[in-house]
């Protein structure tokens, strides 16, 4: 049988029957009755714990793993609204999904990095290919839990996955276990056995203004930068509602590093980087990841061009590695701000579409719109935003192509 | 820039290259602004774009749920349609739709379909409500208002009531169809957990422009239905009404036929071309002067029908006659009305009843109404004669009867009563007078001697002297005395109301008046008189019997005498 995945979808607004048809069309694309993996995406509209229970009624409990999205992406698919489940089914003889979670990880990044690597350690083989993590995006640092897990782990792993997200509420987000729905925590999947992972990421982002340096910071959050604070500069290039629409102006603008130079030549200049809040008071802005005096970073902007170049570049990084081999599936994380917040709904669906269509457009495509991505850049597992983080899975044709893997160090 | 002389920096090229730097600077912040003003720019653009996007998906959805709804006139699917737009299209959470029913003249309005209620407790529940027409919350749509909105900022206590029922701590009421009328209500909105992910109801631009091209598409729609099932129900009852007339049309005995004014059929039916003896309705000829031609109607009728057509003229039970191809007589009924289309004449329907058989019977009856006239005066005669027979019949035998009666009563020698005859009136008055206690007296005599008046002058003088004596008597009582021959020469005479002394006085009378009569060829002749007095206790026997013995008495005591029966009156002396 090898693997066989599929993957369905739902609108409807009942999350009973959501889930069912969103489940339904999974097993039916996959041509399969019971799988041995489910993944799941939703929009936040939904009574999560509804949701889940009729997805896991549908897939015969099969172990499942996911999170909340802004939007859920699939087969021409990009839909952001309240009220969205996509629902991928896998089926395979060749790999092997084992899944965990850890919760309650705000202000415990580290001890979330670490808890979660010793939940995955017993599965950890000489034929892992790669880890999926969903993490509750409002309150994820990524440094010191990537330091803390791949420390944990001790051996190299690329991690893909992306923060969960609600619907720019800020409020809540949610992650999934096999029937429990939580927040503040870690949905973790780890695909193991005879396949292989091609990945392309792409931020599209483009720096306005000249370089500036951190001149107060502390952990993830930015003081000031160039002896004034974050927010003072960063009012100069929004509107007179800055301070009551925050969304809006963290939307439109973003804060871009220096790509390490590691792996500057895999990546473009800048990684970037979303302010997740700010304080009025103390003029800061806070990241999802961490900083230090001195850095220096750019005041980015998305660039529409740069994008859809950014998609094809992904294809093509992607195509480099398998070939003609046609993928299993692929898992597309893309984040909130490369969606309806900068295109038009004709131009967000033309460039999923043509990435699909470059792709292939009979493959298992399943995503969602995050409030951060994760995916390795040369050998670096790396936080992202304002990113796309695409993923192809797909079927070693061989033991050693099984071990040629790009991998973190 | 200019460049360094002998190693070191010209002091004009310096200040030069000061301006430049300067007019760099300059320059750099000018673009530096401009870059600050097209990222502004940019973030507005990113907002007008989601904005303009959300409008055009929700006018897209409205075009889309407005190609439908002029797809279907059925209420149900109209409602289906505007819910997906509701949900899908609007976002939000639940929409209800009220029906009004005016079929039976409910004055309510009924939950007709729903969406957005996912519990089935909690829909079942919502399903139940019921609006009352007359519903003070309804009260602003009747005025013209098209919406009613209620959200957290409201405080009417109805509105807050019907919140709890149709679970919704935000909505807005849209009528729909004519606000005299309103034959729908739709009700949509959120529910308070699920509010934040669905379209707020307020009273912003958006959602009033949102909610009300629905409602007037929708209210376009409902009046469309509502026009539909009226003109439904029209067409069926035409139908009904066509297939009605068809069937009667068609199946009826009398002939129906329409007629344009000049004359024309424009429809006929099977008995109407078979009254006038054609086939069938297609071998009419197509004119009604051409079928009064061949069938003879005469020139006066023709005229008469044709000027009524031409005019409009009603025709009313016009009798007449013609002659079928077949050379049968036959007589028709014919009526017609005119049909008019305003002023002008648009048809003229006719009625044509064949009564050939009826006046048949009518002369059939008549004739035979004659006849019975004739047999009954015959027969009337004949009764005469027969009654007149019969009574003379009748006068006879009554004639007869009475002299056998008064055969059976009559002593044939004296005509008095016959001792049968004296004892049933005897005993009549007897107890006729012992009821009413009258007086009752009885005189009985006999002729002295009569034997040797029959052996000395023979029988038939002996009759005579009993005729000349019962004569007498009969001369002198009343009426009401019953005189009788009680047997050969003795007589009874029975005198009711009269008692002992009076019936004495008339037997003395009696007696004397026999022996004074000059009986021709017999000389002398006396009798014997006993009179008594009916006692109280006497019986018809016994009453007899005492004047039987007074008279006995009186024939002891010498005869020509009276005795009484009671001692007290004065009876004669002995001779």
């Amino acid at each position: 049988m090898g693997t066989v995945a599929g993957v369905g979808y739902s609108t409807h607004r009942n999350p009973a029957v959501a889930g069912r048809e969103a489940a339904s069309k999974a097993l039916k694309q996959a041509g399969i009755d019971v799988p041995d993996f489910v993944m799941v995406f939703a929009t936040v509209g939904y009574n999560q714990q509804a949701l889940i229970k009729s997805i896991r009624e549908a897939t015969s409990e099969a172990p499942l793993s996911g999170c909340s999205g802004e939007g859920v992406i699939t087969h021409n698919t990009g839909d952001e609204t309240n009220f969205g489940v996509s629902v991928m089914v896998i089926k395979s003889d060749d790999m092997r999904f084992e899944h965990e979670y850890i919760e309650d990880i705000s202000q415990k990044s580290d001890m979330a990095g670490k808890d979660l690597a010793d939940s995955i350690k017993p599965y950890l083989s000489s034929d892992n290919i790669a880890c999926f993590i969903f993490a509750d995006g409002l309150v994820f640092n990524s440094n010191p839990f990537m330091e803390a897990f791949e420390k944990t782990i001790e051996k190299p792993l690329p991690i893909f996955g992306g923060l969960a997200a609600d619907n720019w509420a800020s409020e809540k987000t949610y992650q999934y276990h096999n029937d429990m729905v939580f927040s503040e925590g870690i949905s973790c999947v780890l695909m193991s056995g005879r396949g292989n992972v091609a990945w392309g990421i792409n931020h599209g982002c483009v720096p306005v203004g000249t370089k500036r340096t951190i001149t107060k910071s502390k952990d993830n959050v930015i003081y000031e930068f160039d002896g004034i604070p974050a927010l003072t500069a960063l009012r100069d290039y929004s509107d007179d509602d800055w301070e009551t629409q925050w969304n809006k102006t963290s939307l439109n603008l973003c804060l871009g590093f220096k790509t390490p130079e590691s792996f500057k030549e895999d990546y473009e200049d800048h990684i970037i980087r979303y302010m997740i809040r700010k304080d009025d008071s103390a003029g800061s802005v806070q990241i999802q990841s961490e900083v230090h005096d001195g850095d220096e970073l750019w005041i980015v902007r998305r660039d529409k061009e740069l994008i859809r170049n950014g998609m094809q570049q992904i294809s093509r990084q992607i195509k480099s590695k398998i070939g003609s081999t046609k993928p299993k599936f692929i898992m597309h994380i893309e984040c909130v701000g490369r969606g309806k917040v900068v295109f038009r709904e004709h131009e967000k669906m033309d460039l999923i579409s043509s990435l699909q269509k470059d792709m292939g457009e009979d493959i298992p495509w399943i995503g969602f719109y995050s409030f951060g991505e994760i995916g390795p850049i040369a050998k670096s597992n790396c936080f992202h935003n304002f990113t796309a983080v695409v993923v192809a899975v797909y079927e070693a044709e061989s033991s050693e192509e099984c071990l040629d893997t790009e991998t973190a160090a | 820039m200019s460049g360094h002389r002998n190693g070191s920096l010209d002091p004009k090229d310096e200040i030069n290259n000061l301006i430049e730097l300067e007019r760099l600077r300059e320059e750099n912040e000018t673009l530096a602004q401009q870059i600050k003003q097209l990222v502004k720019a940019e973030s507005r653009l990113y907002t007008y774009q989601q904005e303009l996007d959300a409008q055009l998906k929700e006018y897209k959805e409205l075009y889309d749920l407005s190609g439908k709804l002029n797809t279907t006139f059925d209420i149900q699917s109209i409602f289906d349609y505007a819910l997906e737009y509701i949900m899908h299209g609007l976002e939000y959470e639940r929409a209800i739709f009220f029906l009004r029913d005016d079929t039976d003249d409910t004055k309510e309005y009924r939950v007709y379909t729903l969406d957005g209620y996912y519990d089935t407790d909690e829909k079942e529940k919502v399903s139940k409500i019921v609006i009352n027409v007359r519903d003070p919350i309804l009260n602003p749509c009747f005025d013209g208002c098209e919406h009613i909105i209620f959200n957290q900022e409201n405080d009417n206590k109805e509105l807050i009531a019907l919140s709890d029922k149709i679970l919704m701590s935000e909505y807005v009421i849209y009528s729909l169809g004519s606000h005299l009328q309103i034959p729908a209500i739709l009700i949509a909105g959120n529910s308070f957990e699920n509010a934040e992910f669905f379209q707020r109801v307020n009273e912003s631009v958006d959602v009033l422009l949102g909610i009300g091209n629905l409602g007037e598409l929708l209210s376009s729609a409902v009046s469309n239905h509502i026009s539909f099932k009226m003109m439904e129900k029209a067409l069926w009852q035409e139908k009904i009404a066509k297939a009605k007339y068809r069937g009667i049309f068609e199946n009826a005995s009398e002939g129906i036929i329409q007629l344009t004014p000049d004359g024309t059929f424009t429809s006929c039916n099977e008995a109407a071309a078979d009254i006038l003896g054609y086939p069938s309705p297609e071998k009419m000829p197509r004119q009604i002067s051409e079928v009064a031609s061949e069938l003879q109607f005469g020139d006066k009728l023709t005229s008469r029908l044709l000027e009524g057509l031409r005019t409009g003229t009603d025709i009313k039970d016009l009798e007449f006659d013609f002659t079928k191809k077949n050379g049968n007589k036959h007589w028709v009924l014919f009526n017609t009305r005119t049909i008019y289309n305003g002023d002008e004449i648009a048809s003229i329907d006719g009625i044509i009843l064949d009564v050939s058989e009826r006046n048949e019977a009518r002369e059939a009856l008549q004739r035979a109404h004659d006849e019975l006239e004739i047999r009954v005066r015959e027969r009337t005669d004949e009764l005469a004669k027969a009654n007149s027979l019969l009574m003379d019949e009748i006068l006879e035998r009554t004639r007869i009867e009475d002299k056998l009666r008064e055969l059976s009563e009559i002593d044939p020698l004296t005509m008095v009563y016959n001792r049968r005859k004296f004892f049933e009136l005897v005993t009549l008055e007897v107890a006729k007078c012992k009821r009413y206690e009258r007086p009752l007296s009885l005189i009985m005599y006999d002729l002295d001697n009569f034997k040797k008046i029959n052996d000395k002058l023979g029988h038939q003088a002996g009759d005579s002297v009993l005729k000349t004596t019962s004569g007498m008597v009969s001369a002198m009582i009343r009426k009401v005395d019953i005189f009788a021959r009680y047997g050969g020469d003795e007589f009874i005479l029975l005198c009711p109301e009269t008692g002992l002394s009076g019936a004495h006085t008339l037997a003395k009378r009696i007696k004397g008046l026999t022996e004074k009569h000059n009986y021709l060829g017999s000389g002398k002749v006396t009798i014997s008189v006993g009179v008594a007095e009916l006692g109280a206790q006497d019986t018809v026997d016994t009453f007899i019997e005492k004047a039987d013995k007074a008279l006995y008495t009186a024939k002891k005591k010498g005869r020509n005498r009276v005795e009484v029966a009671d001692a007290d009156l004065d009876a004669e002396p002995a001779a």
